[in-house]
């Protein structure tokens, strides 16, 4: 099952489609096995989902969700042996789907799940998320338009900043962009998709995909990883290495103090702009 | 001097060449410097001579002693002060921006030169602590007698353009030999390539030679940093206010531009920016690596008010930085 039949089946369970397009796909995931295992997960998780919503504020932490979902959410059931091993990945991948796609659908907007819209004043140190009502969040105006996360002290439900990234537009993904900033809600979302990810077979990322990896669904790991050493400062010769991010942008060029022979003055090297070549600014 | 120069040019040379000065080292011709301020201030390029004090050579061929009064490091441009300077002698050069063919006057006299991108369309960073960055111009001009450090850049309309802070320096030197066909400033003159091999070298030296023979590739800052630097030269205080949050930055992963350090008292560091910050966008312009970071810090002014959108363990925060100066 690829993965815009999957798309298609969380669609279908979470009722995004128009009926016409309900009625066809769920004649053609009644036909194959797994797409019906997979519709029925899916379907399940949209009523463990709504069953979250009533979950107390003062029980309700990442520790108690992820318990909530693996214990409620993700109960084994019997499959095909041929086929077990696509059961774990893509119900662990359709949790954290469904937690992002579904949220502004069917959780109250004053539900524990509802990103807290922060003070940042009060928000300091990781240890002040327990300072914060959850019940206290304002209803979103999801916006499609807006891209970039609040701006200032995170109550500003509109930002001005408009960033000019693109991201895969999803149905319904509004709702998580209007999230965005809450960071209580991006916390969760964040660890979900941690869990998620540990559930599943590794993606090959794509540096060409549309939009920053640290949108939406969880962010980027809280941790930066796979930098060049920053005291690396002086880059090879000609092109460096690195993943081009952005191909079309003209190179950096490094200028030496020393002179050149050959001109009388400072060398100057071209480097990549997407190598790690430290600047100041 | 200036024989193969055209009648126009000539008549360029002929206009600022009071305003030229000839710096000596010992009696070899170092650099140049031109005046910039009627009471005796002029500007040159740090690599043109060493020391606080230089001798130079005025159009007239009379002596001048200058003192170093100031350095801008982020261009290494200097200001000097001739001690006894007339100011009726010669008029200040006024900076102006100009595409197409320039005059570069170098140790050698003036020469031909063409700039060859739009101004800014080059980042340059200034490899030492503060890694500075700064919009430049790739120049294209002929190299004869390795004596294009600091070359001063004038328009055709005798407007101080640039002046050469640094030459490519590629594998196999920067040597060039043009198209044979057109002569002039052809554009079969492209960048030395590592390829040249010692038998096309042979076989070009046969063809008779017309035109440059030998090609350099350069940048200049680009003409609004040299006219922040002549203004702030020639203001009461000499110094140059380029803007700066005082940071340095390199490629976050999987975009952004990660913090390397942030310097102590800079207006980034007093708003709060710290290390390993990850910059995702300034004022609501996407910063995907430290390119789109310079690119976006070259367009601001010491003063302005940034809202920077920072990533810092996983949650994304704006926070407002003002451009300082260094």
């Amino acid at each position: 099952m690829n993965k815009k039949t999957e798309d298609q089946l969380v669609r279908l369970a979470f009722g995004d489609l128009t009926p016409e397009e309900a009625t066809r796909l769920q004649a053609e995931a009644e036909s194959h096995p797994d797409s019906a295992r997979a519709l029925d997960t899916y379907r399940r998780m949209k009523s463990e989902l709504r069953s979250l919503a009533d979950v107390p504020e003062d029980q309700l932490s990442k520790e108690r969700l992820r318990e909530a979902i693996l214990t409620r959410g993700l109960q084994e059931r019997p499959v095909k042996r041929s086929w077990s091993w696509l059961w774990m990945p893509t119900a662990a991948a359709a949790v954290a789907f469904g937690i992002t796609f579904a949220k502004g659908h069917f959780i109250r907007p004053d539900a524990p799940l509802t990103a807290s819209v922060l003070d940042s004043s009060v928000v300091k140190e990781p240890g002040d998320l327990g300072k914060i009502n959850p019940f206290s969040a304002k209803p979103h105006q999801p916006s499609l338009d807006s891209v970039v996360p609040p701006e200032g002290t995170f109550e500003d439900e509109t930002s001005n900043a408009t960033v000019a990234m693109t991201d895969t537009p999803r149905r319904g993904s509004n709702m998580s962009r209007s999230r965005h900033g809450g960071r209580e809600d991006s916390d969760v979302k964040e660890f979900l998709k941690d869990w998620a990810d540990s559930m599943t077979a590794p993606k090959a990322s794509n540096p060409e995909a549309s939009g920053p990896q640290f949108d939406h669904v969880g962010g980027a790991t809280p941790t930066v990883t796979g930098l060049r050493d920053p005291k690396d400062t002086m880059p090879p010769a000609g092109p460096a290495g690195e993943t081009v991010m952005s191909a079309s942008k003209p190179p950096i060029i490094l200028i030496q103090p020393e002179k050149d022979s050959s001109t009388g003055a400072r060398k100057a090297t071209e480097v990549e702009s997407a190598s790690n070549v430290l600047v100041g600014g | 001097m200036g024989g193969d120069l055209t009648e126009r040019e000539q008549r360029v040379w002929k206009k600022i060449q009071p305003s030229v000065v000839y710096l000596l080292q010992g009696t070899t011709v170092s650099g140049t410097a031109t005046l910039i301020d009627r009471e005796g201030l002029f500007l040159a390029d740090r690599a043109a001579f060493a020391g606080a004090e230089v001798e130079g050579r005025a159009s007239d061929g009379n002596q001048v002693h200058f003192k170093l009064i100031a350095t801008d490091d982020p261009t290494q441009f200097v200001l000097l002060k001739a001690e006894t300077w007339n100011p009726a002698f010669a008029n200040p050069v006024t900076v102006g921006d100009s595409e197409g063919s320039l005059l570069a006057v170098t140790s050698n006299g003036p020469i031909r030169a063409e700039r060859n991108s739009k101004s800014g369309a080059y980042f340059g960073v200034l490899n030492n602590s503060s890694r500075r960055s700064m919009p430049l111009t790739e120049i294209r001009l002929e190299n004869t007698q390795a004596n294009l450090g600091g070359a001063l850049l004038f328009s055709l309309d005798g407007q101080l353009v640039g002046a050469l802070n640094a030459t490519l320096e590629v594998p196999g030197g920067q040597s060039n030999l043009q198209n044979r066909g057109g002569g002039g400033f052809g554009g079969g003159a492209g960048r030395s390539q590592s390829d040249a091999t010692t038998a096309t070298t042979a076989k070009m030296q046969l063809i008779p030679q017309y035109g440059p023979g030998m090609m350099a590739t350069g940048y200049s800052v680009s003409s609004k940093v040299l006219k922040r630097v002549v203004d702030g030269f020639v203001s009461p205080s000499h110094e140059v206010h380029h803007p700066t949050i005082g940071i340095i930055c390199g490629n976050a992963i999987p975009l952004g531009a990660l913090i390397d350090s942030v310097k102590d008292g800079s207006t980034a560091s007093k708003a709060g920016l710290r290390k390993n910050d990850i910059i995702m966008a300034i004022n609501g312009q996407a910063v995907q690596n430290q390119f789109d970071f310079i690119k976006v810090m070259s367009t601001q002014e010491v003063g302005a008010n940034l809202k920077v959108t920072v990533k810092r363990d996983g949650l994304v925060q704006t926070i407002d930085v003002t451009v300082g100066s260094r």
